[in-house]
């Protein structure tokens, strides 16, 4: 150690030991104060789970249905058949299977 | 359009036709009080009831009555050419609810010796075409038109009425649907009344029908007596000489009954009749000192005859019977005729009438029907049901809208009211009478409108 090494270390020593507060290390926490905090982490490209944007259908002809319904205008007159939609098919951004399903409706 | 093809993620709270009210001055008077431009415009006032049996009630949301809709559990089919939602299918085509309370379109056709009814399954999108048809035996005749004047709630059944050139109803037939569809039959009958014009005459017993005198070779003079139909004197001796006037009181009634068309108000099957009553009364008087006056003219009385004088007078009423409703005007007239009168024609004004130089007739009281006074005098006795040389006839204006006309001679046009099955309207006077030109029956509640143009419930 040369002796400016050492002059430095005495000058370092002698102004921690006068406390300066804003230099100070913080007081310990007392135990149990800290809230709950959870972590995550999202993956990066290549992971193996979730949906990528956007969703295609596969196929109209892929669509499953509930079975007709009709509705019928105030009068009586005129009639709509409809097939409710069960469930589409889609393929994701990954190429992955996604299906939709719907409920029949009330 | 697919099936679910556009439905899908949608909820449908209500469809069809909610915009119902009065069409007049070609818009649709709603009931907020708006007005709303019609799809297009009814072909005349009649309207129709299109109405599933057990239909389930319709309410009309607040915000969509403040909004002037109205959502109801029956359609309306208006005018003649039965438009449905706007779109005409012809006067021979209607909405036939069947017993299953499936909606078809009735179509009636006719070839020889048949008519057919073909049914088109009605209501339904995209889906193939659904038909079936049955036939009966049926008579047409050349120069009939063959109109559909009524049809009642659910198509069931139809009034087929059959009228001339001059539109006089000649025939009237009731057609029956029954069954469902793909069975349904179809009959016809005939409702024809016999006869198809009814006349009702009577004499009233104060009458005093003698008008000749015989008188012998020796100048003995007897009478009166009557005359028989071949206007020779009942009673009276053979031989000498016979003087002819007229019967001494004719005192006689005259009830004719026409159809007019036929209705299905309330879904019940009625003719709709035209009567016309004229009580007529003529009192003669003849120059008793002077009773076999030589007819230098041979008139219709014969070589000889009495001066007279005979004042006539008739009342009656036109009548229009529409569903068990009548709405009738009054009518009277008054005249007088001389034979040999005590005067010239240099004496007379333009409502006296010259037959010849020794006949003469004089209009003492034209013709007035409800206020309508004939608008030229006339030369010709009225024997009711006539109006200025004119027939009186009941027209059809709507399917359960009928008036009283004029037709033919200087009143043509005139017409005197227009009736619905429980309401009318007249003219206020002679002149205005194109305020009741048109006139709608609301094939539900029966309100009845008129109005100088199309007037029409939708």
């Amino acid at each position: 150690m040369s002796g400016k090494d050492l002059t430095e270390a005495l000058r370092a020593l002698t102004e921690a030991g006068q406390g300066t507060e804003a230099a100070s290390p913080p007081a310990m926490k007392t135990r149990g104060a800290a809230g709950i905090s959870r972590g995550s982490a999202l993956p990066e490209g290549g992971s193996t789970s979730g949906i990528a944007s956007p969703l295609v259908e596969t196929a109209y002809a892929n669509r499953t249905f509930h079975s007709n319904t009709t509705i019928t205008s105030s009068d009586g007159l005129f009639t709509l058949i409809i097939k409710p939609v069960k469930t589409i098919k889609f393929k994701d951004a990954a190429s992955r299977d996604v299906t939709i399903e719907f409920k029949a409706p009330a | 359009m697919t099936p679910g093809e556009r439905f899908d993620q949608d909820e449908v709270l209500r469809f069809g036709d909610p915009w119902h009210g009065l069409y007049r001055n070609g818009v649709i008077e709603l009931p907020n009080a708006t007005t709303r431009a019609p799809g297009s415009s009814p072909s005349s006032g009649s309207s129709f009831a299109i109405q599933i049996p057990g239909q389930p009630a319709a309410t009309t949301p607040t915000e969509d009555a403040a909004q002037g809709m109205t959502w109801l559990n029956y359609a309306i089919m208006t005018g003649d050419d039965h438009a449905v939602y706007g779109r005409p299918m012809g006067n021979n085509a209607w909405i036939y609810i069947d017993a299953d309370g499936v909606p078809w379109r009735a179509v009636l056709t006719g070839s020889s010796g048949t008519m057919t009814i073909t049914l088109h399954r009605f209501g339904l999108f995209d889906t193939a075409e659904e038909t079936y048809s049955d036939s009966i035996s049926f008579v047409w005749i050349s120069g009939q038109d063959m109109k559909v004047d009524d049809v009642d709630s659910t198509g069931r059944n139809a009034a087929l009425v059959f009228r001339d050139a001059s539109s006089s109803v000649q025939r009237v037939f009731l057609l029956t649907l029954s069954g469902p569809g793909a069975t349904f039959t179809v009959v016809v009958e005939d409702e024809t009344p016999d006869p198809l014009v009814s006349v009702d005459a009577y004499s009233f017993p104060d009458s005093i029908w003698g008008a000749g005198w015989h008188r012998t070779d020796e100048l003995d003079i007897t009478g009166p007596y009557p005359f028989d139909n071949y206007g020779n004197l009942v009673g009276a001796p053979s031989g000498g000489s016979v003087s002819k006037a007229l019967p001494l009181m004719a005192h006689y009634s005259s009830t004719t009954t026409t159809i007019v068309g036929a209705s299905l108000v309330g879904d019940t099957f009625a003719l709709v009749t035209f009567t016309t009553y004229a009580e007529t009364l003529s009192v003669t008087t003849v120059d008793m000192g002077n009773l076999f006056n030589i007819d230098y003219y041979y008139g219709p009385l014969g070589a000889y005859f009495p001066p007279y004088h005979r004042v006539t007078t008739v009342t009656g009423f036109e009548r229009i019977s529409l569903a068990g409703f009548d709405t009738e005007v009054s009518n009277e007239w008054s005249g007088e005729e001389w034979k040999w009168p005590p005067f010239d024609d240099s004496e007379t004004d333009e409502t006296y009438h010259w037959v010849d130089s020794t006949y003469v007739t004089h209009v003492v009281s034209p013709i007035e029907i409800d206020g309508h006074v004939e608008p030229a005098p006339l030369s010709q006795w009225s024997s009711g049901g006539s109006f200025s040389n004119g027939a009186l006839r009941g027209v059809r204006v709507a399917n359960r809208a009928y008036g009283l006309d004029v037709s033919g001679g200087p009143g043509s046009g005139t017409r005197f009211f227009v009736c619905g099955p429980a309401d009318n309207g007249f003219s206020i006077s002679p002149d205005t009478g194109s305020a009741i030109s048109n006139a709608t029956t609301h094939p539900i509640s029966g309100d009845f409108v008129t109005g100088s143009t199309t007037v029409c419930w939708v």
